[in-house]
This record gives C-alpha cells, sequence and structure tokens, in this order.
C-alpha cells in the first residue's frame, strides 16, 4: 500500500494528547455518600471492579487510538499496491441532452459520473488519465494527471449540457491526449444516443453504457418567423416528436410574452413527428414559449386504453425537451420620405409596405432642411450634399459628393450578389431587363451586394459617419425591376436594414450553437468593453463586445456556445445589474435542445462492454481504501460509544 | 443558623396550633394509661375483701347486689423520649439533614415543656453518645437548644439496636419516642424499633434524607466514599446502576412504611428540602386523621 497524501500521517501526533487525556481520566473522583448499604447491594450481582473493568480503560484508549490511526489513514489517501502496470486512460463522459434523461437509478449523467470516480479511484498507482467532457463538442475538464484528487474534482464539476451529442471530436482529442502511450485507453461513458457506427472500429476505444431504451416525447423544433412579403405577418412554427414505440398523448400549450395563447392536443403515434405552426399578425412581437404538458403514454395502439391518470408522466424520461421558446422581433413603424420628380412605381411599392409612413417630394426641401427621423429614398434628383441619416438613391443622375457620374452602361449582365446580406437576401436580378445604368465614380470604396459582369456595380453600400447609404445605379424607367418581385423585397430588406431592424438572428438556437448578437447601445461601443450574459439558470457572465465601425452606437455581442436550454438575455450597456425578461433594454437569446436525435433516448450505438463488466481498471472492491477506512472509523467509534461512553435515558 | 431569631416565634406558633387545631393528639393532653386515683372514670372490676369501700359502687350493689369497684384514670406527665441520630450520615453534603432533625428535636421538645411534659433528648449513633436529662417546663427550652446546637454528626457508625439497649438500660419510664434518623443502619431498622416496642414505648418513626440519598446523580467513574464507615468503592456508575439505585431506595423507604402501618406506629418520612414547622404541621395532621 502507498499513501497519496503522506503529509496527513503527521496527524498521528494527536495519539500523544489523547494519551494524556486518558492519564488524567483515571484519577477517579471521591463522592461522599451516606452509606454504601444500598451500593453493596447493587455491586453483590456485578463487582465494582472486575476483571474487566480493570482493561476497561486501556480497552478504551487502545480503541481510541485505533479510531485515531484509521483516520490518519483516511487522510493519508492510501492505494493498493497492485501487480497491473501503470494505466494511462482518458474518460470520456457524455454530457448532451439526452444524458439528463432519468434511469431507474437515477439521472444518466450521474451515473456516468459515478462510474467514472470508480474507474479513477481503481487506477493502479503511477496511472495516468484525463476526463473530457463531451456533447458535439469536447472539453478538457482535467487533463492528463496522476493526481487523483484532481481527477474527482474535475468529474465532480461536469456540468449538463443540453446541446446535441456527437462523441467524434472528444475520441480525437482523447487520442491526442494519449499520444503514442502504448498502454493507453479510451474510456467512453455515454448512453449511446447518437449515431456515430465507426467509432467501434477504434481498438483503444471502450464504450461503457449507463443507458436503457426509454420512452420520450419532446418538441424537436421550434421557431418563429415574419413573413416577408407582409412584414405584420408572423408565424410560429413547432414540430414535436414521440421517440418511443408507444402511443403518446400531450397537450401542447403556447405562450406569448407569458399569455396562454393557445392549446393544442396532440396524439402521435409510435415514431411520429407532427410539426403544426400557429400564426399571428401585428406589429409588436414577444416571446413564444412552447410547453408538452400531462404526456401519457399508452403500450397499447387503442387509445381507450390509455392510462386515466396523470402519473405517466413519469415515463416521459426527459423533461428538458418538453420546453421551447423563440422569439419574434418587433416590427415598429418606419418614416420615409421619398423625393422623386414622380414614378408612380417606387411611390406604390414603399406605399404597399405596411410598416411605412411615406411623405413624397418632387424636390428637395429648401435649405436641406431634412427631418431627421426619416429614411429618405431619393430617385433621380440627388442634391449636391446627401441628407444625413439613412439613405437610398434610386437611378441617380447628377453628382454629388459621394460620387461622380462618369456615364451610362448599356445592358450590363447581372452577374453576382451577395446573398448573405440582409438587403439582398431572396434578391436576384438573373432574370430582371436591364437596359442600362449609371456608372458612378464614388469618392469612397463602397460595398458591392449586386454587381454586373464586367463588375459594375448594381446595388452598393457606402458607409459614412452620416449613416449608411443604399445605392442602385440602374434605369428604372427602362429597366422592368419595377415589375419584378423582387423590387419590393429589396425596397423591404434595405429599409428594414436601414432601420437597424435586422431578422439576421435566428428566432431560436439549437443548445450548443455560437451566436453572433448585434446590440443597440445608449453609449458609444468604446466605452462599453463587455456585457453581462445571463444563462437560463441564472449564472452570470461577461462578454466581450466587438464595435461596429460604421455605427457608433451598435455593436456586436458573440456568445456560446450555449449549452443550456432556455432564454438567456444579454445586458448591452454595461449595466452591472443583472438582466431579467422584463428589462426593456435586454436583449433575449432562445436557445432549445431543438434535436430529434436527443429527444430519441433509445440507444443506438452497440456498446463494446456492459455495465456489468467493468473494464480492467476498476478493482472488484469497487470503493478507494480511504472509504473503507472511513467506514472502519465510524464502526470503532460506535462501538467505543456503545461500550464506554453509552448513556441511557430513562 | 441551626436556630434564627424567629425560631422560638415559630415555636410558640406551632404549640398553639397543637392545643387549638389538633386538639394534642400527638403530645400535648395525652393520657397514660395508668389507672389509679384520678377523677375521670375509667371503668368497673370485682370487689376484692380488704379494698377501700369508698370506691365501691353502691348504685350496682342496690340495683343488682354485685359488688363492683370504680376505677378512675390517672393522670401523669408524657414522658417524651427524642432519639436522635449524631452519626456521620446525617452530615451529607450541607448537612442539612442533621439540621432539620436537631430543628424537629428542638419543635418537639417545645410544645411537651410547653405541655408540662417531661422531655429527654439522647444522642445516639453506635451507641447512646450524650443525653439531655430528664425535664419539664418551658424554661428548660433554652439549655435544651444550646445542647442541640452543641451535638455534632461525627460519629463513625449507627447502630439502632445497640443505642436502644444502652436506653433500655436506663431504665426509663415508658412514654412516647421519636427516632430522628435516616435509618441508613447496616443491621437494619427493625430489631431496636422492636425492643421500643416491646419495653411499651409509643413510637413515632420520623426518617429525613437528602435529595442527593434519592437519587445520587452521579455517572462514570467515581469512589464512592461511604461517610460512616470511610470505605471506598471504586467504580463506573452507569445510568442502568443509577436506576436500581432508586428502585433499592425507594425498597428501603416502602419498608419503613410497611413496619409502623404493621404496628400502628407513627411514621414521617421526608426530604431535607422541607422545612421544620411544616413538617411539624403535617406530622400533626397525620395523627389527627389516623
Amino acid at each position: 500500500m502507498t499513501f497519496l497524501v503522506p503529509t496527513a500521517l503527521a496527524l498521528a501526533a494527536f495519539a500523544l494528547p489523547i494519551t494524556v487525556l486518558y492519564i488524567l481520566k483515571l484519577r477517579m473522583r471521591q463522592v461522599p455518600v451516606s452509606s454504601d448499604l444500598f451500593w453493596q447491594q447493587i455491586f453483590q450481582a456485578r463487582p465494582p471492579r472486575s476483571f474487566w473493568n480493570r482493561f476497561r480503560h486501556p480497552l478504551s484508549w487502545l480503541a481510541q487510538l485505533l479510531i485515531l490511526l484509521t483516520i490518519v489513514a483516511a487522510a493519508g489517501d492510501p492505494r493498493w499496491l497492485s501487480d497491473s502496470p501503470p494505466h494511462s486512460l482518458v474518460l470520456i463522459i457524455d454530457v448532451s441532452a439526452s444524458m439528463q434523461a432519468t434511469e431507474a437509478g437515477g439521472q444518466r449523467l450521474t451515473l456516468a459520473t459515478n462510474q467514472a470516480r470508480r474507474i479513477i479511484n481503481g487506477l493502479p498507482p503511477g496511472s495516468q488519465a484525463a476526463v473530457i467532457a463531451a456533447d458535439h463538442r469536447a472539453e478538457v475538464v482535467c487533463g492528463m494527471t496522476d493526481h487523483i484528487p484532481d481527477l474527482l474534482r474535475a468529474v465532480s464539476g461536469i456540468q449538463p449540457s443540453a446541446a446535441p451529442g456527437s462523441p467524434e471530436l472528444a475520441i480525437r482529442a482523447a487520442a491526442e491526449l494519449l499520444g503514442q502511450t502504448p498502454a493507453g485507453e479510451i474510456i467512453l461513458l455515454t448512453d449511446r444516443c447518437f449515431d456515430s457506427p465507426g467509432l467501434t472500429d477504434n481498438p483503444r476505444l471502450t464504450i461503457l453504457s449507463i443507458a436503457t431504451p426509454r420512452s420520450n416525447i419532446g418538441i424537436t423544433n421550434c421557431q418563429s418567423l415574419r413573413n416577408p412579403d407582409d412584414p405584420l405577418a408572423a408565424e410560429l412554427l413547432i414540430a414535436v416528436t414521440n421517440s418511443s414505440p408507444h402511443i403518446a398523448e400531450a397537450t401542447l400549450e403556447l405562450r406569448i410574452s407569458g399569455t396562454l395563447s393557445s392549446v393544442l392536443r396532440l396524439k402521435l403515434s409510435p415514431n411520429e413527428s407532427t410539426t403544426r405552426s400557429f400564426p399571428r399578425v401585428g406589429p409588436s412581437g414577444g416571446i413564444w414559449q412552447a410547453e408538452l404538458k400531462n404526456i401519457r403514454f399508452s403500450a397499447d395502439s387503442d387509445a381507450s386504453a390509455l392510462p386515466q391518470d396523470d402519473t405517466a408522466s413519469a415515463t416521459d424520461a426527459l423533461t428538458i425537451d418538453n420546453s421551447a421558446v423563440a422569439i419574434l422581433p418587433d416590427a415598429p413603424r418606419q418614416r420615409v420620405l421619398l423625393v422623386s420628380p414622380g414614378s408612380l412605381f417606387v411611390q406604390k411599392v414603399l406605399e404597399a409596405d405596411p410598416l411605412t409612413e411615406l411623405t413624397v417630394l418632387q424636390q428637395p426641401p429648401p435649405d436641406n432642411a431634412w427631418p431627421q427621423d426619416h429614411t429618405v429614398v431619393l430617385h433621380e434628383t440627388i442634391p449636391r450634399q446627401l441628407p444625413g441619416g439613412p439613405v437610398i438613391v434610386l437611378d441617380p443622375r447628377n453628382d454629388c459628393d459621394a460620387w461622380n457620374i462618369r456615364g451610362t452602361r448599356e445592358n450590363p449582365l447581372p452577374a453576382q450578389s451577395v446573398e448573405t446580406h440582409p438587403i439582398t437576401r431572396n434578391f436576384r436580378l438573373d432574370d430582371v431587363l436591364i437596359p442600362a445604368a449609371s456608372e458612378l465614380e464614388f469618392t469612397q470604396q463602397p460595398r458591392i451586394l449586386a454587381a454586373a459582369e464586367d463588375g459594375l456595380p448594381l446595388c452598393c453600400l457606402l458607409q459614412r459617419p452620416q449613416g449608411q447609404v443604399v445605392v442602385i445605379p440602374l434605369h428604372l424607367t427602362q429597366s422592368d425591376l419595377a415589375f419584378r418581385t423582387v423590387f419590393p423585397i429589396l425596397m423591404s430588406n434595405t429599409l428594414r436594414w436601414l432601420a437597424g431592424h435586422s431578422d439576421t438572428t435566428a428566432s431560436a438556437l439549437q443548445a450548443g450553437q455560437q451566436t453572433a448578437v448585434p446590440l443597440p447601445l445608449t453609449a458609444p461601443a468604446t466605452s462599453i468593453p463587455n456585457s453581462l450574459l445571463r444563462s437560463p439558470a441564472g449564472k452570470l457572465t461577461r462578454i466581450p463586445l466587438v464595435p461596429d465601425t460604421a455605427a457608433p452606437l451598435s455593436a456586436t455581442a458573440l456568445t456560446g456556445p450555449l449549452r443550456e436550454a432556455g432564454l438567456w438575455l444579454i445586458e448591452p450597456n454595461g449595466s452591472n445589474a443583472p438582466p431579467n425578461a422584463d428589462s426593456t433594454s435586454a436583449v433575449p437569446i432562445a436557445v432549445n435542445v431543438a434535436s430529434s436525435m436527443e429527444t430519441d433516448l433509445r440507444p443506438r450505438l452497440s456498446a463494446r462492454m456492459s455495465p456489468e463488466s467493468p473494464p480492467k481498471a476498476v478493482p472488484a472492491a469497487g470503493r478507494p481504501p480511504w472509504f473503507w477506512l472511513c467506514l472502519a472509523t465510524v464502526l470503532l467509534l460506535a462501538s467505543e460509544w456503545f461500550l464506554y461512553q453509552r448513556r441511557w435515558i430513562t | 443558623m441551626l436556630f434564627p431569631p424567629d425560631f422560638l416565634t415559630r415555636l410558640e406558633y406551632l404549640s398553639i396550633m397543637s392545643k387549638r387545631v389538633f386538639r394534642g393528639q400527638l403530645l400535648a393532653q395525652r393520657r397514660t394509661r395508668q389507672t389509679g386515683a384520678g377523677i375521670e372514670f375509667a371503668d368497673h372490676r370485682e370487689y376484692s375483701p380488704g379494698e377501700d369501700l369508698r370506691y365501691l359502687d353502691w348504685n350496682i350493689y342496690a340495683r343488682h347486689g354485685d359488688l363492683l369497684i370504680r376505677r378512675f384514670q390517672e393522670e401523669q406527665d408524657l414522658h417524651l423520649w427524642l432519639l436522635l441520630d449524631c452519626s456521620n450520615s446525617m452530615n451529607l453534603a450541607d448537612g442539612r439533614k442533621f439540621e432539620l432533625a436537631r430543628q424537629l428535636a428542638a419543635a418537639l421538645a417545645w410544645i411537651a415543656l410547653a405541655d408540662l411534659d417531661r422531655i429527654s433528648v439522647l444522642a445516639c449513633a453506635a451507641g447512646v453518645v450524650e443525653q439531655f436529662p430528664l425535664t419539664r417546663g418551658r424554661e428548660r427550652i433554652l439549655p435544651l437548644m444550646q445542647f442541640l446546637e452543641r451535638l455534632t454528626a461525627s460519629r463513625p457508625q449507627t447502630s439502632l439496636l445497640e443505642s436502644v439497649r444502652q436506653f433500655l438500660h436506663r431504665r426509663p419510664r415508658p412514654g412516647l419516642a421519636v427516632i430522628l434518623s435516616d435509618l441508613f443502619d447496616t443491621a437494619g431498622f427493625e430489631a431496636g424499633l422492636d425492643q421500643l416496642r416491646f419495653s411499651g414505648f409509643d413510637l413515632h418513626v420520623i426518617q429525613l434524607h437528602h435529595p442527593l440519598d434519592a437519587d445520587p446523580a452521579i455517572l462514570g467513574d467515581a469512589e464512592l466514599v461511604d461517610m460512616e464507615t470511610g470505605t471506598i468503592l471504586q467504580t463506573t456508575i452507569t445510568e442502568q446502576m443509577l436506576i436500581e439505585y432508586r428502585r433499592l431506595f425507594s425498597q428501603h423507604q416502602e419498608a419503613v412504611r410497611s413496619y409502623c402501618a404493621r404496628y400502628n406506629l407513627g411514621c414521617t418520612q421526608s426530604s431535607t428540602q422541607v422545612q421544620f414547622d411544616s413538617l411539624v404541621m403535617a406530622m400533626m395532621k397525620q395523627s389527627a386523621t389516623s
């Protein structure tokens, strides 16, 4: 036997005070009594200082020393000397969403960590091990070390994740940690609820399964979306999957910003998925919350055989996928000033946008008195100096401070467009007839969103401190663009983007994803180095902000991976107060499990080793020596108390 | 202080109470069983020739022709013998047991003296160690109190039988004998009391005990020192032993009560937490109702 903490053996010095205290205790106190008449009668049956009693104190003293010995030995963390050579081991613990399912013995992740502790405690002396927490990413929570307490602490600190599981990355990381160690072994503790058939080919990998097939029903998708053609119309899409061999019944409750909006009774056949959409009309957005309740499973296909009581919820093994959230952004009204000598098409397109309040002028306002809270759309007639704020320029015919017109290009052929930009999303010029377009010479380099084959900008973006400018130099009167569907989409996209109402952020993320969230700020981004991020469980972290060079009052927050399902909140303005859902400035991020793979709790990957046959690293006793020493201490304490310190309660 | 300044006042109160309320059932106005030249008629007996004809009941002779002599109860002074235990066991802890016993002796003596009875106090341990001689008259209370104050409970052992024997060797006139003791006699208390009964004494046993006698409250390792013999008993006392001790003590108390009830003797058992006058009043009530 060897000791991992030999310095703890110094605690044996406590034997000295124990001995001194016993010597002091042996000097008995004298108690005068009126008569020993009754005591003599008592001791006739039991002699006061029998042979046993003479050794009573020494035996108690020895028992106390033995208790001290076991405590000292346990504190030294002894290890059994083994014939097996030192071992190199990497433990991969699956922390994906399905590991939060409950088994008969407890949560799967708890079972996995318990098994990991047993393996670590059973490592031969000199062995090295590492611990990796794996969902679809890999996090090395403890590197290769032979310090058992560090490994145990790392295992205890592992947190569950709502992200989908895919341990390939973790296995690659484990292989890198092991390097060329010949005796290296990788143990994957998992529920096998993922599809990775190639894993079993790895000769160093041992898969320990801690799961049994469980029934579950869950929300596998939840997204909200505004109609690009009608910004007032929105829709929530919810997909529910029954991952069980039984008929499942559940009530789907939908709440919008906390108010119950819809209740739907679902009945799903075994392994059936259903998708439901819930429409909504109006400019206001909100947080959509969907929740499955009153879940019941039936082993019989006959619906009448469903259990009548509400105890079937216990058979729904995973609860985190029973709820989902999605965010629908507001669609506020936007003031637009159209300055045009007269284009009915442009005017009608802008009037048709339900979020637009349009004002039409034929000439620019005198003395350049441009309204401050308007988006200005300039058609053909361009003032010498562009107004401040957001501007859309259609078919410019004269020079200004941002460009000079070099001429007109005949029949430019549209060739490329940046489809990822919000302005040109769902925008294609391939079929548009473009007889002519102005050739502009910009005073600053524009960002080209769509261009002709020869590089002529057909849609470009000018970034200036006073505001963004979108320039579309096509000759509208000659082109059929104004008759095409893409024109109102282009105008709508441009107006929304210039107003800062970008829908580039997904309404809900899958757990484990990273995201970049645009944040409106009340102060310049340079003065706010970071923001507070609050998890659904209330944990606060600070995240850095990336300032937007073009817009001083906006920045982007890079967050993730967001491993917890629920509503995350970002307080963008550097306040130290934790953000809450009622705050007007807090920016919400919806994160859901949203994975049919995680909802399906039936193991799919074949295990190389069953849980009943643990790997060779686990000793037969299954417990470290300090555990047995502590147990012996408790037993000795109880025995010593019973024999020497006991007092009866009458 | 054994006899505080108001002690005599309290004694006077007890004396009045004993006469007015309890009609002297305990001590005062007790009558002896002697028949003789009293004035209170007792009974008749047959005439024997030579007897004084003045006592012949002529009325009965006239009616029935029987010669009967009238007998009268002779009023004699009551002799009160107070046997006070002065063994070491009476001095346990704060000595309250011996203090109460002396206060009781003084109180009973005062009541008797106030009624013109005769009293004597005998300090006993292994035998009679000291005696306050037979005396009468209220003025004798102060010497008696001085005698009691001088007494110490420092004698090595209790032997009630030997004390009674030595007492009887002095040929005392029978009367009321009051035993003031804890009755922790290794030889037993019955033999001594039997001797007194057989000698024609009325008996009243006052058994006092300290709270530590009833419940020693000792746990763990201890050396038990017998205050009378000095014997040391090394032991480890457990709760179980304490339970057994309390059972034996109760058994001892019950044995004293049973003995007194069997022979119609007065019996008072009390803890030292009781004041002496309360105890005397309780004794009077007990005597009045028995």
